[in-house]
């Protein structure tokens, strides 16, 4: 058997499929605009700290797991409630409960948690591997990520736009600093959290008094990047942490004994929070359940990696055979998703929709194989939607930009904003659509499965 | 007398050699006879004196070796119990709703938001008085 890289998994994680997040509404907001030039000098207004300038030495986790602690059970809920209240335009509920939720020790921890030079999560994968705990990924985003929004959107409602950028910028570094943990789920998290910063920030942007924060937004870094980590992270714990798959990445054979309870405890893995429990267990027999002709395919494909005999073959224990086929059709397939993680987010998500559609019809065909991958591409959309937020955001800024220098105008083509280049849509690799009509601006994209309409007037 | 008439010429012979013959003086030293039956009476306890010192010394040396507060009890009998364990697979710990997979599955099916509520402790400021 080839020397295996370092595999990760798997199931469930690659994919992380974000069902909920494939079916969200589109991304919709209107913006009415002062026409602010960008600051000078530029960086004036920065969404992270600057790495040489602000940055002390330092584990950011360590602050980030005090926060916790310091934020309290309840405040989940209350912030929950808060962001409730702002959403349904319930003002004075929303200023009362806001103003209870200062918590300066919380804010002050925050501060200098994002700092730090680094954020080392430390999460023990290696060791325990899909049964590595993440207790702190639900209050980070529940408690402390909906807190600093809750902050910055009454700060912004008081008019205290400057304010309002230096508690978003916790929450830019918090979603970052989430982002370094090497897994998809707290990959996921960090997308979500600097989601949630982008709705507070939209706010801003929409304030009388808040700058042009085009340099601020250019500047924030690709998603991309946390998805490329998470999946590096992904395919380096399983391996480690099942002893079986060790003897396998260093050439050893397995009984049929072992392949049998390895099996069972990757099912275990891939069962895991099913509902009901019992819900996904038939059809697992390894031989009884694996269609003849997949089992003739994996007679070949050992015949060929182990240059052994047809009659030497037969007279092995078929769950050795059918095992061995499974992981090695598991690591083709890893790699062939792998591969892609550094192509452009148009090429990626067309490249993972038509492999993904191949895991299916492979998973269909071999019930009894618990190697699966799941559909990466909706894990991919979740980050490609959120650089798109970014960019239209920064077209946003862009536009406003060009009106500030053309008292007021808005550019009639995105082309003709030259000194604040407009970012293209990251998911189609093409310019945003955009026209301008009754005095409006669309910034659109329309042609994605979740499509994107923003509309911009220029106050006077 | 009897007995000395049934001998023969050869033998009559051989006992009038024998007459011939006067015994030596003797050369035995009763002290060093005794010393040496003395120091041979002593080399065996001397031997059981020398192994029990060298025992204690061993045991008194090996004696700092022991960490403080443990004792030297008897190797516990071990008995060997049959049990149904895969050393080619790690424990299965019970499944923690914060864990990996558990987290994975409920961010794969319904999002981020979806994902177990972790539970936290209540902590309260403490004051320097009550350290003391």
């Amino acid at each position: 058997m080839r020397t295996i890289k370092s595999i990760g998994i798997i199931v469930l994680s690659v994919a992380c499929s974000v069902h909920a997040q494939a079916t969200r509404p589109a991304d919709v907001r209107t913006f009415e605009l002062s026409p602010v030039a960008p600051p000078k000098p530029a960086l004036k207004y920065q969404l992270l700290f600057d790495d040489l300038g602000d940055r002390r030495p330092g584990n950011a986790a360590i602050l980030y797991l005090d926060s916790i602690l310091i934020m309290g059970p309840d405040a989940r809920e209350k912030a929950q409630k808060t962001l409730e209240a702002y959403e349904g335009k319930d003002v004075k509920t929303f200023d009362s409960m806001a103003d209870s939720l200062q918590l300066p020790n919380l804010f002050s921890e925050l501060d200098l948690a994002a700092r730090r030079e680094h954020c080392d999560w430390q999460p023990p994968m290696r060791e325990m591997g899909p049964y590595t705990l993440l207790p702190h990924l639900e209050p980070l985003t529940n408690g402390v990520g909906k807190l600093v929004k809750v902050r910055a959107l009454r700060q912004i409602e008081q008019g205290q736009a400057q304010d309002a950028l230096n508690t978003l910028r916790l929450g830019y570094e918090l979603g970052k600093n989430i982002g370094q943990e090497p897994v998809m789920v707290s990959a996921l998290v960090s997308v979500a959290i600097t989601s949630r910063m982008n709705d507070a920030l939209a706010q801003l942007m929409s304030h009388r008094q808040s700058p042009n924060l085009y340099w601020a937004l250019s500047e924030l870094p690709s998603q991309q990047e946390v998805f490329r980590h998470a999946m590096d992270g992904e395919r380096s714990y399983v391996v480690p942490s099942t002893p079986s798959l060790m003897k396998l990445k260093e050439g050893e054979e397995l009984s049929g004994d072992q392949w049998r309870r390895l099996l069972e405890y990757i099912w275990r893995i891939v069962d895991a929070g099913v509902e009901p429990p019992d819900a996904a267990r038939a059809h697992r027999d390894p031989i009884k359940d694996t269609p003849p002709q997949v089992i003739d395919q994996a007679r070949q494909h050992y015949m060929q990696a182990h240059q052994m005999p047809a009659e030497q073959v037969a007279k092995l224990d078929p769950t050795v055979i059918i095992g061995n086929y499974f992981w090695w059709e598991y690591q083709v397939w890893f790699d062939e998703q792998y591969k892609l993680r550094g192509l452009p987010y148009p090429l990626l998500m067309a490249h993972t929709r038509d492999q993904g559609a191949q895991v299916e019809k492979v998973r269909n065909e071999q019930p009894a194989n618990p190697f699966q991958l799941w559909d990466v591409s909706k894990s991919i959309a979740s980050f490609a939607r959120l650089d798109r937020q970014i960019a239209a955001l920064t077209a946003v800024e862009a536009i406003r930009s060009y009106a500030a220098a053309h008292g007021g105008a808005l550019p009639a083509r995105l082309e003709d904003v030259s000194d604040t280049p407009v970012p293209q849509n990251p998911v189609t690799g093409k310019p945003f659509e955009y026209r301008v009509e009754n005095g409006s601006a669309t910034l659109a994209d329309s042609q994605s499965l979740e499509p994107l309409t923003y509309t911009i007037r220029i106050s006077k | 007398m009897q007995h000395e008439q049934d001998l023969t010429p050869a033998q009559r012979e051989f006992e009038l050699g024998l007459r011939t013959l006067a015994a030596r003086p003797g050369q035995m030293d009763a002290i060093a006879a005794a010393f040496a039956a003395g120091q041979r009476s002593q080399n065996r306890s001397l031997r059981i004196w020398r192994s029990a010192t060298a025992l204690l010394l061993l045991i008194a040396g090996t004696s700092f070796l022991v960490p403080p507060g443990r004792t030297l009890n008897p190797a516990p009998i071990i008995r060997s119990v049959p049990v149904a364990a895969d050393s080619s697979l790690p424990p299965a710990p019970q499944v923690s709703d914060q864990s990996l997979m558990i987290l994975q599955q409920a961010v794969s099916r319904r999002g981020v938001d979806s994902l177990p509520e972790s539970r936290l402790p209540i902590i309260r400021s403490m004051m320097s008085n009550e350290t003391l």
